[in-house]
């Protein structure tokens, strides 16, 4: 599983593409910002599932 | 400026920063959002109404309409000029978010010839409440958009128009 946290405290925890979508997602209708894939991955942390 | 966690990757020449305050039912301001009572950091990019973005992430991220969005001050920061707005929301529109009661703070205020050193997240919300009393008196829809328990909770707000905080 993966994760990945924002700094204004919004998290998302799943398989690498959920991860993914969801940050992308939360990336453009949070913060109007448009995030790469690369950006992402880059990002994410692995957890125990 | 202190005092603020920023979202890393919120970058670009121009950003807002987003203060989403309501009013309680003792009449107390509070500060609320998806970033709780942190302030929250949108990227504006060369083609973007600053307005317009604010108001849509917002509308979004609250899953309501705003009363208000109002740009309340500006300033450089993190290589970044920042538009800070004043995002007035109702009392039941705030659901599961986290909120915190807004204390007062002294303003931030430049020196002669330069910007202040520092600027508190506190003190940016400081004057945007404060140009909110100033718009309540002197724009004829923001006085019709706030109630009349919304213009006691600013009368102790010394009216301030928008400026530059550094």
């Amino acid at each position: 599983m993966k994760r990945l946290g924002c700094a204004c405290g919004w998290e998302v925890v799943g398989t690498e593409d959920e991860v993914v979508a969801a940050t992308q997602e939360h990336a453009e209708q949070v913060h109007n910002m448009k995030a790469s894939r690369e950006d992402v991955l880059a990002r994410m942390e692995s957890v125990e599932a | 400026m202190v005092g603020a966690a920023r979202d890393p990757d919120v970058e670009g020449p121009v950003q807002a920063e987003i203060f989403v305050v309501w009013l309680d039912e003792e009449q107390k301001l509070e500060l609320t959002g998806p970033c709780a009572a942190a302030p929250w950091y949108v990227e504006l990019g060369a083609t973007d109404h600053p307005v317009e973005v604010v108001e849509r992430v917002a509308r979004h991220a609250l899953g309501k309409n705003p009363l208000l969005v109002h740009s309340t001050s500006w300033r450089h920061d993190h290589d970044a000029v920042i538009l800070s707005f004043v995002v007035v929301i109702d009392a039941a529109d705030v659901g599961a978010m986290q909120s915190v009661t807004i204390g007062r703070a002294a303003l931030a205020r430049s020196e002669a010839t330069a910007a202040p050193k520092e600027i508190a997240s506190a003190q940016v919300v400081e004057h945007g409440l404060r140009h909110l009393a100033w718009l309540v008196k002197d724009d004829p829809v923001v006085s019709h958009e706030l109630s009349p328990a919304w213009k006691q909770a600013l009368a102790g707000y010394v009216p301030e128009p928008f400026r530059n905080l550094g």
